[in-house]
């Protein structure tokens, strides 16, 4: 259920009707990615959403979305309001004008209508809170080029309201993903595990949030044969080596010395009086079977085993 | 009024959200009706009195079960609004 406020979320006041202007803002209505289709999207995903939370998120953001899409319709109403046909005409409005007269409806700058395609449901709620944030951000460009465009301060000022919105918005969803969908035991297994022989070790944001979500709504969104999902894309390249001894360390030990002199020469030394040395320490390193292998994988998806030995000593 | 709300303090939840609906569809019936015929003072007084008991109501019930809009939210140190089930849910209907 819904009910109406009489009044706009930030307040329009355009006295420079400027019909050039309000076809580029128009885009912002019904474009692709216009306020009518992020209300929508967000409108729509909300039942599927596993998360009361982020339920509560998409409600609240695509209402917000709806006052937008009021106070677009405001400035465009606003800035074409007055106009003749003749002024219309020559701010290139024409095409506009002789479908709808001054009336509002939903079209991209370029001239194309509305289409629910611009938006997509997809009942996963990684996929859509993806979809969301990837949405705020196209918003958000446009309003960056809207204002490249655009000069005048009246029309500025609700523009950059609005722009500072979609970076609100794309906050929340940030926050929805990573607090409701990214959490779970499992997911801290995997990621902050001391493990050596973890191949992510720096990657744990939204390793395995399938997985969490199956745990908490009782039933599994992904299909049989996938164990683990990963959001990253792609085929991860790493690099594993073994190397055997792991550490070499120093050491001390003694070589035998004994009858490496000559003894003749002994007998002729200034140092016959003192005990024969048949030993000397050396430090050294421990020299043992080396042996390395290296496992790698890149996006190539094609694996490359090199196995090193070398024996020594 | 006065006996109104002393029924309405003893309904449960169910039977306070039925009233809800019950005199919000008169409060938009009524407004709607009121939109082209603007002089009707028996319509002024209908709206007036389903508009108070929508008003006692919505209070009453987001003080006992929780907020149903966000103008009754009034949170103290939790917030309710996102965490009680939502409508599809069987939850407030």
């Amino acid at each position: 259920m819904w009910n109406y406020e009489k009044r706009l979320e930030y307040p329009v006041n355009i006295t420079r009707p400027n019909a050039k202007i309000a076809q580029i803002i128009m885009t912002q209505y019904g474009g692709p990615d216009g306020e009518m289709g992020a209300s929508l999207r967000y409108l729509s995903q909300r039942y599927s959403m596993p998360y009361r939370k982020v339920t509560g998120i998409l409600t609240d953001i695509g209402t917000e979305e709806l006052a937008h899409l009021e106070m677009i319709a405001a400035i465009v109403r606003q800035l074409t309001k007055g106009l003749s046909a003749e002024e219309l005409e020559a701010a290139g409005f024409a095409p506009y004008y002789v479908d709808h007269t001054a009336g509002i409806w939903p079209t991209a700058a370029a001239g194309i209508p509305f289409n629910a395609c611009e938006f997509q449901s997809k009942g996963d709620a990684i996929t859509d809170l993806f979809e969301d944030m990837a949405a705020e951000q196209k918003a958000r460009t446009t309003y960056d080029n809207i204002l490249r465009l655009v000069k005048d301060p009246e029309v500025c000022d609700p523009i950059r309201f609005l722009r500072q919105r979609e970076i609100v918005h794309f906050q929340r969803f940030g926050e929805a993903n990573r607090e409701e969908c990214g959490k779970g035991k499992y997911k801290f297994k995997r990621c902050y595990s001391p493990d050596v022989f973890s191949f992510q070790p720096f990657f744990c944001l939204y390793s395995v949030p399938h997985a969490t979500i199956a745990s908490k709504i009782g039933f599994r969104l992904y299909p049989v044969s996938v164990k683990v999902y990963s959001t990253r894309g792609g085929t991860s390249g790493y690099t594993f080596r073994v190397s055997n001894p792991l550490s070499s360390i120093e050491r001390k030990f003694a070589v035998k010395t004994f009858c490496d002199t000559f003894p003749i020469d002994f007998f002729n030394s200034p140092n016959r009086f003192v005990p024969s040395s048949k030993s000397r320490i050396i430090n050294t390193f421990q020299r043992s079977l080396i042996s390395i292998s290296v496992v790698s994988t890149g996006q190539a998806g094609k694996f490359l085993s090199i196995k090193i030995l070398i024996s020594s000593q | 009024m006065m006996c109104q709300m002393n029924q309405l303090s003893q309904m449960n939840q169910e039977q306070l959200l039925n009233f809800i609906n019950v005199v919000s569809f008169q409060v938009i019936d009524t407004q709607l009706y009121l939109d082209s015929h603007t002089q009707d003072e028996e319509a002024i007084g209908h709206f007036n009195y389903y508009m108070d008991l929508r008003r006692n109501a919505l209070q009453l019930y987001a003080d006992q079960f929780g907020p149903l809009t966000i103008d009754t939210a009034n949170p103290t140190n939790c917030w309710k609004w996102a965490e009680q089930p939502w409508p599809w849910e069987g939850g407030n209907c």
